[in-house]
Formats: C-alpha cells, structure tokens, sequence
C-alpha cells in the first residue's frame, strides 16, 4: 500500500536541544490519524517538520516526495495550515478565497462559497475581527474545500465550544474524506475526535509512544473493571494503569487475553484517553 | 495551464493590493487632491509662487506668453500681475513703453526668452511636475518593501502563507514587480490625471491674459513625446530602482520589529564600516547613481548599460539573499 507519509528515523533539533527523536511514522490513504499529546509534547514540531518547514534528519516522504527539497509545490496536494490563529487578519474572507482560488489549483471556491453560507460567516468581513470559533470555522471550511491528498491540521478546533467541535469534525470528515486522502489532526481533544479516528499516534517529549490503528488498539488494551474479591489476581498480572471506580478498580491491560481477564470481572474496551494517560504515566514514572 | 498561471500572478498582484489597498488606491486619491489644491493656487498666483509646484516654471511660461503676446500685438495692451499687492492689474502701454518694460523684466529673468522659442515648453512643465509627483510613489513603494516580508512574521501568519502553494522565489519577485512598476503605474495614472487637470485648470491664466488656451496648450505642448515620456519614465524608473528595492526587501526579510530602523541601521552601518575600513563613500555614491531626479542627477539608467548591468547583478544577488532568509527566517513571532 502507498504511503502519503513516511517518516523514518526522524530528528528535529532546535539550537542544542533534541525537539523531536527518532520519529517513525506511516500513513496510508484513507486514514484520519489524531497526534495526541501533551502541551509541549512536539505535536506542531513534528507537524511543521512534515512539511519541511523545520529542519529535521532521516528519511521522510510525503507523497513519495521530500518536502525538505521539493518547496512550495507540494502545498499543491498537501494543505496544512499550522492554526486558525495563522489565518491572515488584515484579509477579507472574499479577497482569501479569491487567493486561493487564483494560486491553489486544488481549491473550490464554489465549495467554499456553499461552506461559508452554511457556517453562517460573512464573507465580506475581516478575518482579524472573528472570534476564536469563527476564525476555527473559516479555517475548517478552508481546509475542506481545497481538494488535497493530505490534510494535516493542528489543533483546528482550538476556541470552539463542545457542540461546535463535534458538528465541525463530523462536517469535516464527511466532506473531505475517501480512499485516496488522509487526514493527520493534532489535537488536545481526544474525547471528541475518539470516534472519528482510524488511527492515533501518541507524542510526548519528542517522541512517539504508540503508533497504532484504533482497531489493534482496541485488540491490545482491555480495561477490566475488578472488585475486591479478584483484584489480587488481577493485580497480579502485568498492567499499564489503574484507577479507583464504584465497586472497586478499573486495571489497564496491554497485550492480555481477553478469556484470561473476563474470568476476573467486566472486560471492555478501553477509552483513548485513558491508553493517553496511562502511556504518558508509564513514561513520567520511568 | 498558461490561463491558471496568469491568473496565479494575477492573484498574487492582487493579494498585495489587498493588503495594501489605503496606501495604493486612497494614496494617489490624496495625491490627485492636494495636487489640484496646489495647481489651482499655481494658477491663482502663478507669478508668486516662487519656486513652490513647478510655480517658477509656470509663472515664466505666462509671463513668456504675455510678452510674446506684446511683441505679437503692438503694444496696444498688457497685462501684469502687481507683485506688491497681490492683485492683478491690468495697464495700457505705448509700444516703445511696453517693450522697455519687457526689458526690464527679462533683466530680473522673469521672462526668458528661450522658452518664449521653445515650442514645447509645456512638456518641459509636465516633465519636472511628473518627477516630482513620482516621489511619493518612491517613498510608499520603499515603505511598502521594508515591511513586505515582515508583517506576516509578526501576525504569526506566515505559516499560513508558506503553506500556499507559492515559493518565496515567486513571493519576493511578484512584491519587488508590485514595488517596481504596479505602485508606480497606478501613481503614474495619478500623475497623467494631474497633468490633464493641471493643463485644463492653466486655461484660466492663459485666458485672463487675451490668448486662446486651447491653440496655446497645442502649440506649447508635443503630446507623443509628453505620452512617450511617462511610459518610457514608468519602465526607467523600475529598472532604475531594482537595486535599491531589492536592498529594502533582503532588509525586510531580515527585520525583526522594524523594517524602516532596521535599514537605517543597515545603511549607517555599512557606511560606517566603509568609511572606516577603506576611507571611502562608495555606497553611497553607489545607491545614488540608482535614485532618480531630485534625490540625484536627471539621467536615465537604459542610457548607460554598465549601470544597468550591475543594478541587475545587485538585485539578484539581494534578491537571492531575500529568498534565503524567507526560507529560513531568523526571527519569528509564532
């Protein structure tokens, strides 16, 4: 299978200090991959990286291109805007979409237009005088409207409310996604974005602490839900996280069958927030 | 393909209108206002003005008209301004009188002779009055290039930017292009608009003195060689000017807060350093010979190919350091 990107060995350094460690990523088509990770944590580095705008080391390609040499061009089928806050303020909306229309060949302005009216944003308005949700929303209707193989978007929904979130991911994906295109979002909200995602990488520190598709995911980590009665037997076996819940413990396990666990109590499948912080807790204690 | 990419420069062009659209639309609006103020106090007090607007120039012209005129009719009548009280006179002569007097006045060199002969002597007008307009131009354009590529790094949109499809090759040439000639033709269309109404408001003075303007603005003015002249001033200057817009756009991509404090800083430094190191001004010297009239001599720059070859090879070097530094830049807000 193709890749849209692949990352191998990847090093970032800012001054003297290591920004990114040996990054290892590869992203098929038809994939909406989240990048979750702390603040800090070198999302937008490795973001920017991918696109060639920081210096980095190793082997990287996106769309079988390196963006570190190939420049501008690659923005032709690659659309990342780094967030809504980079969006031009002095511009009008119009005059943004009459831009784009003139140097993005992959850019529908009638797409945008329909967009546009539907988020109710007025097109004659400067950008600098949105709100917060407003510029998100002009930027998600940007992204879905430019007809690129790669989206990669960092933190699009940065300033929204939960509602607007969840209509704006949902929006997003049913307009822009097929087999031929991915999709890579940075983000903070795991809960929201959970159930849109084929497949998640998990960053802290500069490096990559899981780099799975949700369906292995939900294969390898099984949350057990023990009373007092087993929790020694569960404790026994060798976990990734817990924490205290009505009635008893909720165990994290990796890599567990799952006969063995549901021998011990309620067996499910466990949330992305909770694999997120119990990876990110494994790397602290260590 | 060839539609796509014309329209690509197109909207390159017009995005830096956009962004500057007070400065390139409202600009030459002002322009064209205040000029009309200043032309039409010129032709109120054309013999007063002094020197103010080109006023030496057109005062000499109606005084050259009104003496051709007294040589032309006899001396039965002419007309003077009264310099003392501002008011306009008007008193009979005898012939010998009348010439005595155009004597004594070209003695204070109100009237020169030569530009009584000189049959486009409006030309002459329309020339230094163009030059002069097209300084502010200049100044905007200059204004413009030193926070070209320094603004966005300040607003934090330029990621945004750079994730366009646009190299900064492209970026930096299509600013230096809107620098160099887009700024200056819509000031130039100022400029021919202020010339047009500057000739329709000189009717009056023309006029008050007894001759027919519109046989006088015709026999005084060449308007191929007028209309010749601002195309061919429009491309000079844009060719004239590369070496020393290229200089504020590599400023401007290396400005971390200040584009203007920056290049001043630049040009003290570099002036310093030269004079110190080596006992010499040729920067200086250098950047003038790429200025045009008033700011240096009145020449053109197609006229001396060295000039114009080594103001190509400076742009591009600049230019190159620009691109670098766009690419790579050494001070970032976001």
């Amino acid at each position: 299978m193709e890749s849209l990107i692949r990352a191998v060995d990847l090093r970032s350094m800012n001054g003297w200090s290591t920004v990114l460690r040996d990054v290892n990523i590869d992203i098929g088509p038809g994939k909406v991959v989240g990048l979750i990770g702390p603040n800090g944590s070198g999302k937008t580095t490795l973001l920017k990286s991918l696109v060639g705008f920081n210096k980095s080391v190793g082997n990287l390609l996106v769309l079988n291109q390196d963006p570190r040499l190939v420049g501008a061009n690659l923005f032709n089928d690659v659309f990342f805007i780094p967030d809504s806050s980079s969006l031009p303020g002095w511009m009008k909306i119009n005059e943004l979409f009459s831009y784009l229309s003139g140097v993005h060949k992959n850019f529908d302005l009638e797409k945008a237009t329909l967009l546009l009216d539907r988020s109710n944003l007025d097109a004659r308005v400067n950008i600098g005088k949105l709100s917060k949700g407003m510029a998100a929303q002009l930027y998600i209707v940007i992204a879905t409207a430019v007809d690129s193989r790669l989206l990669i978007l960092d933190e699009p929904t940065l300033g929204l409310d939960l509602l607007l979130r969840k209509k704006m991911y949902k929006n997003l994906l049913q307009d822009y996604l097929n087999s031929d295109r991915s999709v890579l979002i940075s983000t903070h909200e795991i809960v929201e974005i959970e159930e849109f995602l084929t497949d998640v990488i998990f960053i802290n520190d500069g490096e990559i602490l899981l780099s799975s598709s949700m369906e292995v995911l939900a294969k390898d980590f099984l949350e057990l839900k023990v009373d007092s009665e087993h929790l020694g037997l569960a404790q026994a076996l060798p976990s990734v996280g817990s924490r205290a819940c009505p009635g008893g413990r909720q165990i994290l396990y990796r890599n567990i069958d799952r006969a063995e666990l549901e021998k011990l109590g309620e067996v499910k499948q466990a949330c992305l927030s909770d694999i997120f912080l119990s990876l990110i807790a494994g790397v602290d204690k260590e | 393909m060839n539609y796509f990419l014309s329209s690509r420069i197109a909207s390159l062009v017009r995005r830096e209108f956009f962004e500057n659209k007070t400065i390139v639309i409202l600009g030459p609006l002002f322009l064209v206002m205040v000029s009309l103020i200043a032309i039409i106090f010129t032709a109120l007090f054309v013999d007063r003005v002094g020197t103010f607007f080109g006023g030496r120039l057109v005062g000499e012209f109606i005084q050259g008209l009104d003496a051709r005129m007294v040589e032309a009719g006899g001396g039965l009548e002419i007309k003077l301004s009264d310099i003392e009280g501002g008011v306009i006179s008007i008193e009979s002569f005898e012939e010998e009188k009348a010439l005595g007097s155009l004597e004594d006045i070209s003695n204070t060199k109100a009237i020169d002779n030569n530009l009584v002969e000189d049959s486009f002597k409006l030309n002459e007008i329309l020339y230094y009055l163009h030059k002069l307009i097209m300084l502010v131009p200049l100044l905007i354009s200059i204004n413009y290039l030193v926070g070209c590529l320094l603004y966005d790094r300040l607003d934090g949109s330029y990621f945004f930017w750079r994730s366009m499809p646009v190299s900064p090759k492209e970026e930096i040439t299509v600013k230096l292009i809107v620098a160099l000639f887009a700024i200056p033709l819509v000031f130039g269309f100022a400029s021919f608009l202020i010339q047009i109404l500057s000739l329709l408001i000189f009717i009056f003075p023309i006029y008050r003195i007894g001759l027919d303007p519109i046989s006088v603005i015709l026999e005084n003015l060449d308007i191929s060689n007028w209309i010749w002249f601002l195309i061919l001033d429009w491309l000079d200057r844009g060719i004239m000017l590369a070496p020393i817009f290229s200089f504020a756009v590599l400023i401007s991509s290396l400005a971390k807060r200040s584009g203007f404090f920056t290049s001043v800083f630049a040009i003290l430094a570099l002036v310093f350093f030269e004079s110190v190191l080596f006992g010499s001004n040729n920067f200086i010297d250098g950047a003038l010979l790429y200025l045009p009239w008033p700011i240096s001599a009145d020449v053109r720059i197609i006229d001396s190919p060295t000039l114009l070859v080594a103001g190509l090879i400076i742009t591009c070097f600049f230019l190159a350091m620009a691109v670098y530094f766009r690419s790579r830049p050494l001070f970032l807000n976001n």
